[in-house]
Formats: structure tokens, C-alpha cells, sequence
């Protein structure tokens, strides 16, 4: 521990800034080009996908609407009437649900897929976790269409309400950037992320209340899944979708505070140990 | 097990797992065209199945969502020896081809008189149905007795008939809600004969048997006047929580006369939320007319009453201006809409929705507010970049050298038995067991690279070479020492990074322009003289793993040289790539960039071709700096060292 500070001290000294020089054009130029190499990278991504399948980009549609349908078979025998328009319950939990892990567990394996990239070439590394973060996205995005055939197919009444969704989406993206920085750096330093990780996922996932009705459980329960950061999105867009409501104060509270403070903490975190990494890789 | 499933079905298509996997390469393009209808159509089909499927069920059990079983008033008060009658509805949202329901009652103070089709003990049986909707059927009693009862549902249910074409389809209607009413008995005269409320909207026809009553008052009104007569003179009244709050407010009339059970009339009030930005102060002509009214019915009513003082409250609140009335309307509207929280569609409509419109604007501030942080920290951080830039001019202009590397040591910390595991690092950390080693690959080199340069940088493997040209390029920062240069100016030469084999030829070169720096407009421009130096006219289109290796890396090759002449150049070992025609090509073009004014770095292994391109060299040995020099010097040093 305490070599590894003396390093710190000698670094700090020297921050890359020290020697970056550029003006504001500069920067502006440069900015856009990382946005031309994020969807140069997001298209590489979606287009790998589905390389081997004859339906490609359709899946993203496909798929959803096939979970959906498979679900709503199970689940509305189980829980008989106990949900008003189950397959839209189910179907908004699950692509937010979709948007988190897919990004996420991505963004972790981010660094370690592109090392030869990352040594080579001057991108700031931030760009990798990121562009596989988009990637999800514009999944989800695509999910969005089946969603909407659903809303169309139920006659759901449109609402102004329902344009909320994107705003979630985009905390969310938010939140799953920041934890995805977090595991890109846990991934690079240690392998076994990815196992104890996947574990954190279904634990997860059982805590969002994704197929079943969160009244259904105990009261102990039903507070652990509040808690759950991601529920918390989930519930904010069924709210806005199937009851036409704002969220309320506490709601919005956790959604900004979640957000931000992962996403910052994430960056920060990313930042401070981009040279461990670069080492590492 | 079961994660696995789920997850499976969310997303998860697998990547193709084998990206060099050889097909058969012209056979390709014909079998897509072909496949790619009947995958269209295959899409079609399945979406199409998946509608039918969802929607059908769906929609079914939408309409069939059950029947409603419901008394009128849900509390009377009855005298004895009166016949009175109780109202029962049965209801559904589909057409009702028969129903039966079943109610018991207390024959030990209620007489069942007439109404039901079947009865047996205490149990009475209403059946029928017809196809309409709802029916209404009324049953009648005589109270026997004192005292309080009740008649309950014991069961209710029903079906439906759906007539498609000649299927006759018999679906159950399920009743959720079995209410009951209430029913207190009392001998005749203790009750209230006539009740008016003041104010009050929505009230449901005043009768002395029924006890409850919904109305709903405007924001103004915080107390409510009412007038009533007794049935018998010699009763008594009591009246509690006329005072009105915002919200759901509940007014009993207690009648009391004698020993007996009080009767108990309750009154449910609703009172609206003020709208905003209406003073307290002022009021209208109407509304006082209005207070005038109730006020003189008040006095003459023969209740016993506090309310008195009240009446100036009444006024106080009133409305400044008439137009404002509308908004109070809305308000009501707004209290009716909240209040009703599980309501799918909202009653009012959005924009009248003003809390939610709050919400909405704090959302857009809080962005706005972002953002704002945001454009400030980077014009701040621009206004610092440009200071350094003017700074870093000063340095150029004293002795116009492009790149000063100061004392530069990188320390690489070697865990001593690397613990490539969470658990193990967790151990060691526990038991303080991280010993690490330190390895440096460089130690304090210093040497300056003048502008228009070429310096050969050359040493066995593994001496620290690339790890110097990294900490040059700012991909890794120094443990010691300091490296001036402008990063931005600076172009590391690589081939084919990011080349992704599942891709056409054309996705690859605008992924691995994007990569090493090019804009859009630029590969845009130059695509067709990329294609021409790699001499792969009319294969772009293919995808890259059914290309040759040489292919590759021609391509990589011609993406990478394409670019105007850097500021300063890195090279680290790419010299030239494919076969002895391209090698030939390649070389050339390597000579162009090297010759052509910018400031070069070189790595190589190749004496010879350091003496031959480069103006100085440095020789790097086990990360320390040997010797600098001329090509010539530092090259026969080399060479004497590998003897």
C-alpha cells in the first residue's frame, strides 16, 4: 500500500494535461472525431451481433416481443388478474432491465477486448466502455418499436406522459455508464468480476420486479426492491406509461442522485486508475 | 438455472464465435439474395403470429373483466312496521345471458316481503338474464325489530354469451367486490325528515332511509351549512365536523331521541384544492349574496348551532376577480383526477395537470443547470488549454525542439506471484502478502528531438523501446521525470487496428479511419485512393475474413498512410508489408513520410535501415540510454555489442 502511494505522489505531479496543449477549435474537433470513433465502434458492435443471422437487426425487435409472449403465457395464469396489462408490465421492465445488463456487462469486458486498440492508438479509453454503452441503447432503441406495436396492439391512449420514458432511458444509460467504467477497471484488474458479477445480475434481477407484481411479495421484500436502484427506473416508467403520472418527489430524488453519482463516481474512479489499467492490458 | 433461461430470452445472441471461419467466398453474394426474401418473409410471419397471438387473449380478457353486484345507498335507517325496499343492481360491461345471486339476511329483525325468485331459510335467490346488460331488482322488507342488521352477498356470478358467427362461446363474469348494506331500525319518528347542505354540488337527493352522502364544495368553502327537520320534535341533533379541509371530509348528523340506537347520517365532502395565485383577500357581490342566504336559512333551521361567526370566514375567502372562477373549476377538476390515483386514463387533461407541470419544468432546470456546469468547466478548461499552448510556443521558439523528454523513469510494479484472482488478491491483502517487484523499464532518459528531425531509436527486444514511444505518445504517463510535446500533433503509425473481420472492407475502413483519427469528410474523400493503394477494386463490399492475410494488411497498410504529412511521426517497426511488388510500394511510401518535413521517431531492430533514414539516433539498452548520436556511431556500437 504504502509503495503504491509514493507512485501516486510521483504521478501526480504529472498529469497528461501537463504536456496537452490545444485550443478551443482544437478540442471541438477533437470532440467530434470521438463521436465519429463511438458510432463508428456502436455500428461495428450491432453489425457483429447479428453478422451470422439471417433476420439481423429484426431480432432486436423479435426479441423482445418473444420474451414477452413467453412470459405473458406463464405469468398470466399465475398471477390471474392480478395486473392490469400484464404483457406492458412486463415488457417495459424488461427492456430497462435489457438496457442495464447489456451495457453493463459489455462495458466490463470493454478494456480487455480492445487492448491492442487501446495501447496503440490516442483515444481517451473512456470511448470503449462508452461505445458499448451506446450500443445497448440503440438496442433498446429498436425495443422501443415492438414496444410501441404493444402500446398500438392493447390500445394503450397515448399520452404526452409516455415521452418520459426517453428521460428515464437516458438516467439509466447514465447509471449503467458509470457502473460500467466501475467494472471495466474491476474486469482488467481482476477476471473474477465477471463470475461474481454475473451473480450480482440475477440477484438483481429478482430484486426489479420485472415479471412479477412487487404487492405479490412480503413487506421485507418489497423494501429491499425499492432500494434497488434499478427498480427504481422501472417503476418510474410504468408509472408514466400505464397510469399517465409523474413520479414523486423521493422517486425523482433517487433517479437524479443514482444517476449522477455513479456515473461520477464511475468517471472519477476511471480517471484515476487509467495508468493501473494501461499497465495491466 | 433459471437466470440463464431468462437472460437467454432477453437478448443474448451469441457473437459468431470464430471470426477467421472460411466461406465460401464468391458463393456468398448469390445465396443472400435468394435468403433474403424468405428471411423477410419468415420476419413477417413471425411478428404477424405474435400479434395475433397477444392481441387476441388480450384483448379478450380486457372485455370480459367482470361483473359489479352493488346495493344503491349502502346504509338505511328503516322504521318499524314500514315496508321498505332495497335495490339491487347487477352489472357487467358485456351482455348478460344469466346471473344469480345470493343474500342473507337477519329474520330476527327483518320480514322478507317479496322481490326474489327463490328462497330457503335466510337466504334469498335472484336469478335471471336476457342478454342486457345490467339488471335491477328490488327487494322488499318489514322491520321486525330494534336494532342494527345487515344484508350481505353471499355469492353472485354470471356468464356471457358471445355469439361469432355460429360458435356460441359461454364466458363466466366474475364478480371481485361482495358488499353488504347496512340497515338500523328504529320505531318510527327518529329520524331526520329533510336535510339541505349549502354549497354543496353533487349530492345525491336527500331520503330519510338512506344515511349516506357524497358532494364535493369549491376551495372557498370551509365550513359547511346545512339546514334539517326532524321527523319528531322532541330528537336531538348533534353535528360534528362541519369545519372543512382540503381533501376528503366526512360530516356526521347524529339523531338521537330517547334510550334508543342514534341514527346516523354521514356525509362524505370533498373540498378542492386552491388553485394557485388566488389571493385571500376580496370578495364578490354574488358570493355574498350568496353567504346571505345559507345564513338566513341557518338561523331559521332549529338545529342546534355554533356556526354563526362563521359566516364573515365565508366571505373573506371569496374570489377577487370572476375570470378566476375558471380556474377554481379546474381546480375541482384537478382535486377529482389526483384523488383517483389508480385511474388509467387522467380524466383532466395534461396541461391542466399544474403539479405534474412542475415537475416537468424542475426537470428541465436541473438539465439546463448540467449543462450549463458543463460549458463553463470546458471553456474553463480551453481558456487553460490556450494558456499552456502560449506557454509551450515560448519553449518551441527558444530552441525549436518538437519533443524533450526530461528524466523520464517508468517503474512497472510486478506483483512478485501476480494474483490474477479476486480471492487470491483478497488473501494476500489480508495477510499482507503483496510483495511487489519493481521492474523499470526506463531509467532517466533525456534527449530533445528537433523539429523536422529523424531519430532511429534502436536496441534489443524487451529494452524499453516501445515503452518509450507510449509514454511520448501520452498513452502512458511517466513514474519520473516529464515529456513535452504536443500530443495532439502527433500520429503513431499502426496498421489495421480494430479491423474487424466480420465486417465488409468498407465498414473496416471507416471503423479503423474513425480509430486513428480521421473524420468523416476525410475518408470520404480518400476512400478511392485507399482502395487503389491496396489494390482491392471490388472487394469492399466482401466481408474481411474471407480475405487473405495479405489482403489485410494492405488494407491496413493503405489506410494508415493516408493522411496528410503529421507534424510528428512514430513509427514502431512498420515498414512494409505484403508481397514483393506491394513491399516495393510500401517502402516508397514509407521514404515519402519520412522525408517529407515532419518531425519522425523510428523503432527498428534494422541497423541498416536506421543508417540509412535517420539524422540521429539513440540506443536504448535495458531501459537505460547507451549512447546518442550519428547513425553511423551509434549503429557500429550496436553492432559490436551483438558480437
Amino acid at each position: 500500500m504504502r509503495k503504491e502511494k509514493r507512485f501516486g505522489a510521483g504521478k501526480k505531479s504529472l498529469t497528461e494535461d501537463d504536456f496537452q496543449t490545444e485550443d478551443e477549435s482544437q478540442a471541438e474537433s477533437r470532440f467530434a472525431q470521438y463521436v465519429f470513433v463511438i458510432r463508428e465502434l456502436t455500428a461495428r458492435e450491432i453489425k457483429r451481433k447479428y453478422a451470422r443471422s439471417y433476420l439481423g437487426i429484426i431480432w432486436s425487435v423479435l426479441n423482445p416481443l418473444l420474451s414477452m409472449a413467453v412470459m405473458s403465457m406463464i405469468f398470466s395464469t399465475i398471477f390471474k388478474r392480478n395486473i392490469e396489462n400484464y404483457p406492458i408490465y412486463y415488457l417495459t421492465g424488461s427492456i430497462f432491465w435489457g438496457l442495464f445488463t447489456e451495457s453493463t456487462n459489455a462495458a466490463m469486458t470493454a478494456l480487455v477486448d480492445n487492448k491492442n486498440m487501446l495501447i496503440k492508438v490516442r483515444l481517451p479509453m473512456e470511448i470503449f466502455p462508452l461505445s458499448r454503452c451506446f450500443t445497448a441503447m440503440t438496442n433498446f432503441g429498436y425495443s422501443l418499436i415492438a414496444y410501441t406495436v404493444m402500446l398500438v396492439v392493447l390500445r394503450i391512449p397515448f399520452t404526452p406522459y409516455m415521452l418520459m420514458i426517453f428521460l428515464y432511458a437516458v438516467l439509466l444509460l447514465l447509471f449503467s455508464v458509470g457502473t460500467g467504467y466501475l467494472l471495466s477497471v474491476f474486469y482488467t484488474l481482476f477476471g473474477d468480476i465477471k463470475h461474481l458479477y454475473s451473480i450480482l445480475l440475477t440477484l438483481l434481477m429478482y430484486a426489479s420486479a420485472i415479471f412479477y407484481p412487487v404487492e405479490s411479495t412480503s413487506e421485507i421484500m418489497q423494501k429491499i426492491i425499492k432500494c434497488n436502484p434499478v427498480y427504481n427506473y422501472i417503476a418510474c416508467a410504468r408509472k408514466c406509461v400505464l397510469e399517465a403520472a409523474m413520479p414523486d418527489a423521493g422517486q425523482w430524488v433517487k433517479l437524479v442522485v443514482w444517476s449522477g453519482g455513479v456515473f461520477l463516481l464511475g468517471k472519477v474512479y476511471f480517471h484515476k486508475m487509467r495508468n493501473r489499467v494501461l499497465q495491466k492490458v | 438455472m433459471g437466470t440463464v433461461m431468462v437472460q437467454g430470452l432477453f437478448w443474448k445472441v451469441k457473437d459468431a464465435e470464430n471470426p477467421y471461419d472460411i466461406d465460401c467466398v464468391r458463393g456468398c453474394e448469390t445465396m443472400k439474395r435468394k435468403k433474403k426474401p424468405k428471411a423477410v418473409r419468415l420476419a413477417l410471419g413471425m411478428v404477424l403470429l405474435l400479434l395475433a397471438w397477444a392481441g387476441g387473449p388480450c384483448m379478450e380478457t380486457v372485455l370480459a373483466a367482470g361483473g359489479v353486484v352493488s346495493f344503491g345507498p349502502e346504509s338505511y335507517a328503516w322504521n318499524i312496521g314500514e315496508v321498505n325496499a332495497l335495490e339491487i343492481s347487477f352489472g357487467s360491461d358485456t351482455a348478460v345471458s344469466s346471473y344469480s345471486i345470493c343474500l342473507e339476511y337477519d329474520s330476527a329483525i327483518l320480514e322478507y316481503l317479496d322481490g326474489a325468485d327463490r328462497t330457503e331459510g335466510k337466504r334469498l335467490w335472484l336469478e335471471g338474464g336476457g342478454g342486457e346488460e345490467g339488471y335491477v331488482r328490488t327487494l322488499l322488507f318489514r322491520p321486525r325489530s330494534r336494532g342494527n342488521t345487515q344484508v350481505r352477498l353471499v355469492s353472485a356470478s354470471g356468464s356471457s354469451e358471445a355469439v361469432d358467427g355460429e360458435t356460441v362461446t359461454e364466458e363466466e363474469i366474475l364478480v371481485d367486490r361482495l358488499p353488504k348494506v347496512s340497515i338500523s331500525v328504529q320505531e318510527a319518528g327518529s329520524r331526520l325528515s329533510s336535510l339541505e347542505v349549502g354549497f354543496a354540488e353533487g349530492m345525491e337527493a336527500f331520503s330519510p332511509e338512506i344515511l349516506e352522502y357524497h358532494m364535493q364544495v369549491g376551495y372557498e368553502v370551509d365550513w359547511l351549512p346545512m339546514e334539517y327537520e326532524m321527523e319528531d320534535e322532541e330528537a336531538e341533533v348533534t353535528v360534528s365536523g362541519m369545519e372543512l379541509e382540503t381533501g376528503r371530509n366526512t360530516v356526521t348528523l347524529e339523531v338521537r331521541r330517547g334510550q334508543a340506537e342514534p341514527v346516523v347520517y354521514t356525509l362524505y365532502v370533498e373540498r378542492a384544492e386552491r388553485p394557485e395565485g388566488i389571493a385571500e383577500a376580496g370578495g364578490t357581490e354574488r358570493q355574498d349574496a350568496e353567504t346571505g342566504d345559507t345564513g338566513a336559512g341557518l338561523s331559521s333551521g332549529s338545529g342546534s348551532m355554533d356556526g354563526g361567526n362563521s359566516e364573515d370566514e365565508n366571505t373573506g375567502d371569496g374570489n377577487t376577480e370572476d375570470g378566476k372562477t375558471g380556474d377554481a373549476e379546474e381546480a375541482a377538476i384537478t382535486g377529482e383526477t389526483g384523488g383517483n390515483g389508480t385511474s388509467f386514463v387522467p380524466e383532466g387533461s395534461f396541461w391542466k395537470r399544474k403539479k405534474d407541470l412542475w415537475g416537468v419544468a424542475a426537470a428541465v432546470l436541473c438539465m439546463a443547470a448540467l449543462y450549463l456546469i458543463f460549458w463553463l468547466k470546458r471553456r474553463k478548461e480551453a481558456e487553460r488549454l490556450k494558456r499552456q499552448e502560449d506557454d509551450a510556443i515560448k519553449v518551441i521558439n527558444l530552441d525549436k525542439t518538437v519533443i524533450d523528454v526530461r528524466h523520464v523513469t517508468m517503474n512497472f510494479k510486478l506483483a512478485q506471484d501476480e494474483s490474477s484472482s479476486l480471492k487470491e488478491y483478497l488473501i494476500r491483502t489480508l495477510k499482507r502478502q503483496n510483495h511487489y517487484r519493481v521492474f523499470s523499464a526506463l531509467k532517466d532518459i533525456s534527449f530533445e528531438v528537433k523539429q523536422g528531425e529523424v531519430m532511429g531509436i534502436i536496441g534489443t527486444n524487451g529494452s524499453g523501446k516501445s515503452t518509450l514511444l507510449k509514454i511520448i505518445a501520452g498513452a502512458l504517463i511517466p513514474t519520473k521525470g516529464k515529456v513535452v510535446v504536443n500530443t495532439s500533433k502527433i500520429h503513431m503509425l499502426t496498421l489495421g487496428t480494430g479491423f474487424d473481420m466480420e465486417l465488409t472492407a468498407r465498414e473496416n475502413v471507416y471503423l479503423n479511419g474513425a480509430i486513428i483519427g480521421y473524420t468523416k469528410e476525410y475518408i470520404d474523400e480518400k476512400f478511392d485512393d485507399i482502395v487503389a493503394f491496396a489494390e482491392l477494386d471490388g472487394f469492399m463490399d466482401e466481408r474481411m475474413k474471407n480475405f487473405s492475410s495479405g489482403m489485410v494488411s494492405r488494407l491496413g497498410f493503405a489506410i494508415a498512410t493516408m493522411r496528410e504529412s503529421p507534424d510528428i511521426l512514430i513509427l514502431d517497426e512498420v515498414l512494409s508489408v505484403g508481397d514483393m511488388f506491394f513491399r516495393k510500394k510500401s517502402e516508397e511510401r514509407i521514404q515519402e513520410m519520412i522525408h517529407s518535413g515532419a518531425t519522425v521517431l523510428i523503432v527498428s531492430h534494422s541497423a541498416d535501415f536506421i543508417r540509412k533514414n535517420c539524422d540521429t539516433a539513440v540506443w536504448i539498452e535495458k531501459g537505460v540510454m547507451k549512447m546518442m548520436g550519428k547513425p553511423e556511431d551509434v549503429c557500429k556500437a550496436y553492432g559490436q555489442m551483438e558480437k
